[in-house]
């Protein structure tokens, strides 16, 4: 079995009408991992825990195979080895980038400031004009926030990426470039990981190795996507065959022309008889094949 | 890189903030010095009052240590492992800058006042000022915990003065009772006074250090449910 950048055990955080419920959860170390599931399914919740944003929950994590949650709050260690990007709550409004910059100098002890300079030129957050220090943080569009946030994540030493919605408020070019960032970051040493959710499984999915798909607040399914693909079909079939297919299909879209769903693989005999034709399908039609399955939404 | 205490302070807060507390260090002064002119020592106590709402005002719209409108949020301070030691090392530098900037606009309105004119009445002022420090401290605790709005804030800010004045008789009591025990000795008026100066120093350091832990608890909160309401939603469950 291959190693674990993060393994959690028995993750439980109760809200008032929602349970985060996560008996077992293991981020292979080395790849890139995406946490997907609909909006309140938990992922943040689950992120945060695991990034020790929230100290509310019970469980145990174990992070780089070593460390346990204890020491991640006694120890420097872990935290310096995991850089963490946010959503809305990351910086205070009036802060300015260039005390983005010097609080990173004094919270992260391997913070680069010339790779966050460079980052910040390569990514174009200031329109492509020169650095500007004095620029406010709530100036920045939320595009342009989450490349500063990442902008200061890999100007650090890390061996993990924990990325909340990464991709969410970025344009198409740009979520092309995240993809870019995500494979020369595991490409730049052994062992180094990304771990991140999103609702753009289609533009991300180039770039991902492992897939956890949360639901309610439970793990619904997770493996890599290579085996995913191998667990389940796509099938397409005539109009004559959808009341039969049905009980059969795991998730089922019809039209007029006919039917199309995703079936799990051992089932694929059960097809046996109806007209049908078989793809392998891709990480989107496959999460919300198991998100539909999964979901509240009716 | 070092973590001192100023380094922290100034990265944590925003410029805004440094340039509004210092034009309103620079104001608050030179009015203190007018009216220390026009109106004696009395002066200060307008201006003790001013100097709060100031630093009210300022915490508020420009945010510093001690305002709670973010502390849910700073999940870049919260992902480190030094944020919790950047953010008390700011508490403190923002708490000790207020003290200095009281303590320099009060001593303005005794320059402009031409001096101290009588050592017990110098006494009895200093008194009543740091009192009003003390209750806004207080208040300002509260109204902080409650997430009470700007405009509330200043109300409490008003009431403190009100507060602070009718403790000040109570004070004032208190100084007489002192005053019959220090009587037999020399001077005892002002060792009266001066024991109750020395009281109210007191309360006021420890004003400022309930002050620091109640703005540090609010940043811990943020490491956990929003509410109080969600924390037993949570345990009922």
């Amino acid at each position: 079995m291959e190693k674990q950048v993060i393994a959690a055990k028995n993750i439980e955080k109760k809200y008032k009408n929602f349970t985060l419920s996560v008996p077992e959860m293991n981020i292979p170390s080395g790849f890139a991992t995406a946490l997907i599931g609909e909006n309140g399914a938990g992922k943040t919740t689950l992120l945060n825990i695991l990034t020790g944003i929230r100290n509310d929950y019970k469980g145990s994590i174990q992070y780089f195979g070593q460390y346990s949650e204890k020491e991640m709050e006694k120890t420097a260690e872990v935290r310096e080895r995991i850089g963490y990007t946010g959503t809305d709550n990351y910086y205070l409004p009036n802060w300015t980038v260039g005390q983005v910059c010097s609080l990173s100098k004094l919270l992260f002890e391997h913070f680069h400031e010339d790779r966050f300079k460079k980052y910040c030129d390569d990514l174009a957050i200031f329109g492509g004009n020169a650095y500007d220090g004095r620029k406010k943080v709530s100036a920045l569009s939320d595009g342009t926030k989450t490349k500063l946030m990442l902008a200061g994540v890999l100007a650090r030493d890390t061996d993990l990426l924990v990325l909340d919605e990464p991709a969410s408020p970025l344009d198409p070019l740009m979520r092309d470039k995240l993809c870019e960032l995500i494979r020369d970051y595991l490409n730049s040493g052994e062992g180094k990981s990304v771990f991140f959710s999103t609702h753009n499984i289609s533009d991300m999915e180039g770039v991902t190795d492992y897939a956890i798909i949360l639901e309610q607040g439970k793990i619904v399914e997770q493996g890599f996507v290579e085996d995913l693909k191998e667990k389940y079909i796509l099938v397409k079939g005539e109009k004559a065959d959808i009341e039969a297919a049905k009980k059969i299909l795991y998730t089922i879209t019809t039209s007029n022309y006919g039917f199309e769903g995703i079936c799990l693989a051992e089932d694929l005999d059960k097809l046996a008889g109806m007209d049908v034709v078989t793809e392998t399908p891709n990480l989107f039609k496959i999460s919300v094949a198991v998100m539909k399955r999964n979901s509240l939404i009716k | 890189m070092k973590r001192t205490a100023w380094k922290c302070f100034t990265s944590y807060v925003p410029t805004s903030y440094k340039v509004l507390m210092i034009v309103g260090t620079v104001l608050c002064t030179a009015l203190s010095v007018f009216l220390g002119s026009i109106l004696g020592i009395m002066g200060n106590l307008i201006v003790g009052s001013l100097v709060m709402v100031m630093l009210i005002l300022v915490d508020y719209f420009a945010f510093s240590g001690i305002s709670v409108r973010y502390q849910k949020r700073m999940e870049m301070l919260k992902s480190s492992f030094n944020g919790n030691e950047v953010i008390r090392k700011a508490l403190v530098v923002d708490l000790i800058a207020k003290a200095a900037l009281s303590v320099v606009v009060y001593a303005a309105g005794i320059i402009g006042a031409g001096g101290i004119p009588d050592i017990n009445v110098f006494l009895m002022f200093t008194s009543f000022y740091l009192l009003y420090i003390v209750v806004s401290a207080i208040f300002l605790i509260f109204t902080r915990r409650k997430g009470l709005s700007i405009l509330v804030q200043m109300l409490f800010c008003y009431l403190a003065s009100s507060a602070a004045g009718g403790l000040f008789f109570a004070l004032v009591a208190t100084q007489q009772g002192v005053e019959r025990v220090t009587e037999k000795f020399e001077g005892g008026s002002i060792i009266a006074s001066a024991v109750i100066l020395a009281l109210l120093v007191v309360l006021i350091a420890v004003g400022a250090i309930l002050l620091y832990k109640d703005s540090y608890k609010g940043y811990l909160s943020g490491f956990s449910d929003d509410t109080d309401k969600d924390k037993k939603a949570a345990k009922a469950a």
